[in-house]
């Protein structure tokens, strides 16, 4: 059997040289037919959204008429939800990866956390939502909210949607980071400390910089799974409809918008003079308000100015009664700080405050209470939300729409992973083993 | 015991270098003939396949043959017992330690004689289950390195080491050797940048790397690269350097090199050497171990282990019988 002739020689290997030929001829096919139906998605997607695409429908906010409505609360929504998500997930995936390769020791409790990592990334998106439903907005409310405090626990901002989604990824990003750890030959660890290097050096100098460009391909697969996530988002309550922007990080003036809030007035304090309430800090002058009316329905005015003069003897019910003479706006004292709501959609900048009364009432003048971090604070929507409540009208228009924002968000997710390549390939360039 | 965080398999060293002694003898045997006759190539007046006591008397082996009056002790091994878990690897072995000689250990695949070179830096103590026993004095100061008190750290700082495989940092050839530097907080950039000139002279590799300083080390051949990794040991200014089969993953030619190296160390400053090639181990120790299955079997000037050993364990070994 094992002397062959020739002949026989060249059939055997014919049939195997077949064999191998109808492998390959199947493996091209399979691809070609699943490359085809991306492409047929992609095309589709052009196809009904190519012409909604431009400038005004990437800064137009959302509108009941379709050849209105735009995307800009949902583009810069997305990209700010992404940005909390990349600088929660990111560093914290890291470390943790890090310390579970370099400093833990084997043992059962480090056996226990691997486990559960390795769970963790296939629990359904849904329950990282009711989680931070739960937690993040219930339960901080209960735990570290107060009466005086304006916007109690996390509430449904963008702080709690980056981090819904920062724990959401927070796996993948320590399952790559752990990969990328053990890919560097012991060589090259015990080289560092041989030389007399702790564990801190070694990983500064040597673990952090080698293994970067694996954890950068995992920043890639975790930022490109929460761009697109929904579910979780609708489950902490992200808005489906949203007519203005959160603040700007260092804007100059305090700005707040329309925040959604339960007030309770402290009685005792209804008609106590300011100058009683503030002392000194508060005095007579002007406030100035910059109206922004956005509303849905687009027939309300231009953006205005409205003054409101103070005096120090005011009790707080006139200053209130005062304020909600604007249009639009509400304002409560809320223990012995002042809630200036607005009217859904409307959004307001207090451009000047010569009475001292924003100041002493907890917001700060750089920009909202929370200074330059005002925006995360701010509610919001994101771009898979927006292609949803698109998808879900009847009419055919906002389906254009919806495409259209799925153009977007394509680019979007294109633009961000082909960022991390490059990166990816240029410190790769640097380090072969 | 101080353990630097757990390593899952394929990371044990020790363990890779305890294979079964005896095992496989023949293969082992006929790999190693087959790098040594490749040696003779380049190294045609040197030497044979096994030493021949009828060249007792060359000048250079006679050199060798007594010990040296002048050689202060530099470190005492006494009574060095080490266990990895259950697996006794060291069993009681004391040898001297001369200042700016060479001392090499040999003994066949799983004899211990890695792992009593990595006693040496305490480079057991980065996994778990390691455990020392006796003492390694180093002198002048009569620091017990495996003592429980003293600073793996510390040790490393004072004794540096040389790997089998030449294993640079993925940084550039100046980065390499200024690393023992920054870690002790070196800044000043013209003293990093003399000690760097002066590491890659002492490693005899500065003519060949002074115009490309910043060029990755990966660019280098893999003799420059252990040149490379020479110069990083010697930066710190080490008072031994360990050597653990320095040459065995590089050509002939790339070999010699090294070995001229070691050389011109010599003098300088103290070294321990493993090697797997006994001729390297003739041509360049003035002292030699024999190690076998964990324990010491001989221990003196290399010329007289070689050429009059007083074990009939080691005349076997050396004559090319097993291991």
């Amino acid at each position: 059997m094992l002397t062959m002739t020739e002949a026989e020689l060249q059939a055997n290997i014919r049939k195997r040289k077949i064999v191998d030929m109808a492998y390959a001829i199947g493996g091209f096919a399979l691809i070609t037919l699943s490359l085809a139906v991306l492409v047929a998605l992609i095309y589709t997607l052009f196809r009904d959204g190519a012409t909604r695409l431009g400038w005004d429908f990437l800064s137009s906010f959302p509108s009941r008429r379709p050849e209105n409505a735009g995307i800009k609360s949902a583009f810069v929504g997305t990209i700010l939800v992404m940005f909390v998500t990349a600088f929660t997930a990111i560093p914290l995936g890291a470390m943790a990866g890090i310390y579970l390769e370099e400093y833990g020791k084997k043992n059962w409790l480090t056996t226990i956390i691997e486990i559960n990592i390795a769970n963790l990334a296939g629990v359904p998106s849904i329950i990282w939502g009711l989680m931070a439903l739960g937690l993040f907005i219930y339960k901080f409310e209960d735990w570290f909210g107060n009466p005086n405090d304006l916007t109690p626990g996390l509430g449904r901002s963008v702080l709690t949607a980056g981090l819904t989604l920062g724990l959401l990824v927070l796996p993948i990003v320590i399952v790559a980071t752990r990969e990328a750890i053990r890919a560097i030959p012991q060589g090259i660890r015990e080289a560092s400390y041989a030389c007399g290097a702790t564990r801190l050096q070694t990983v500064q100098s040597h673990i952090l910089p080698y293994s970067l460009s694996g954890m950068l391909t995992g920043a890639i697969i975790a930022l490109s799974r929460a761009i697109g996530e929904t579910a979780p988002l609708i489950t902490i309550g992200a808005l489906t409809f949203i007519a203005f922007l959160p603040p700007a990080p260092f804007a100059s003036k305090p700005y707040l918008n329309s925040t959604a809030m339960t007030v309770g007035i402290s009685e005792d304090k209804r008609d106590m003079p300011l100058s009683e309430l503030y002392g000194a800090s508060v005095t007579d002058g002007t406030i100035r308000f910059h109206i922004k009316p956005g509303s849905e329905d687009d027939t309300k005015e231009v953006p205005h100015h409205e003054t409101v003069t103070v005096a120090a003897t005011d009790s707080i019910t006139q200053v209130e009664e005062k304020i909600e003479a604007i249009e639009g706006l509400t304002a409560d004292f809320y223990g012995d700080l002042l809630n200036i709501q607005a009217d859904f959609g409307v959004v307001f900048i207090i451009e000047e405050d010569t009475t001292g009364l924003i100041a002493a009432s907890g917001i700060s003048p750089g920009g909202g209470r929370f200074g330059p971090m005002e925006w995360i604070q701010s509610g919001f929507t994101v771009m898979p939300i927006q292609m949803f409540n698109w998808v879900s009208k009847p009419n055919p228009e906002f389906h254009a729409n919806a495409a259209a924002a799925g153009i977007v968000l394509l680019i979007m997710t294109l633009s961000m992973n082909g960022t991390a390549i490059v990166l990816r390939s240029r410190l790769r360039k640097r380090i072969q083993w | 015991m101080d353990g630097y965080g757990d390593r899952t398999e394929g990371r044990r060293p020790t363990v890779l270098d305890q294979e079964p002694a005896g095992a496989g003898a023949a293969g082992v045997g006929a790999k190693r003939t087959g790098r040594e006759s490749g040696l003779e190539v380049t190294m045609s007046t040197t030497n044979t396949a096994t030493p021949d006591p009828a060249r007792a008397g060359t000048a250079k082996t006679a050199a060798h043959a007594q010990h040296d009056a002048k050689a202060k002790l530099k470190a005492d091994v006494k009574g060095l017992n080490f266990h990895y878990g259950t697996f006794h690897a060291i069993k009681n072995v004391s040898i001297p330690i001369y200042e700016n000689r060479i001392t090499a250990l040999i003994g066949p695949s799983g004899c211990g004689k890695s792992t009593f070179l990595r006693c040496f830096n305490r480079m057991h103590d980065l996994y778990p289950n390691s455990k020392y026993q006796g003492e390694i004095t180093i002198h002048p100061d009569d620091v017990n390195l495996i003592g429980p008190e003293v600073d793996p750290i510390l040790v490393r700082m004072r004794i540096s080491m040389v790997f089998q495989k030449p294993n640079p940092f993925p940084k550039s050839i100046f980065e390499n050797v200024a690393f023992g530097l920054r870690l002790r907080g070196v800044t000043n950039r013209k003293v990093v940048a003399e000690e760097v000139e002066r590491a890659l002279r002492g490693a005899a590799i500065w003519e060949e790397t002074k115009d490309r300083l910043h060029e990755s080390a990966y660019k280098l051949s893999g003799g420059q690269q252990q040149r490379l990794c020479i110069a990083r040991s010697l930066a710190s200014h080490p008072e031994i350097i360990l050597f653990d089969e320095p040459t065995s993953a590089l050509d002939p030619g790339a070999t010699l090199r090294i070995e001229e190296l070691m050389r011109e160390l010599r003098g300088n400053v103290t070294i321990i050497i493993v090697t797997h090639n006994m001729q390297q181990a003739a041509r360049i120790s003035d002292y030699t171990a024999f190690m076998y299955l964990g324990e010491l079997v001989e221990f003196g000037p290399t010329a007289g282990v070689f050429q009059t050993p007083k074990k009939k364990l080691t005349e076997e070994y050396i004559q090319g019988h097993f291991g």
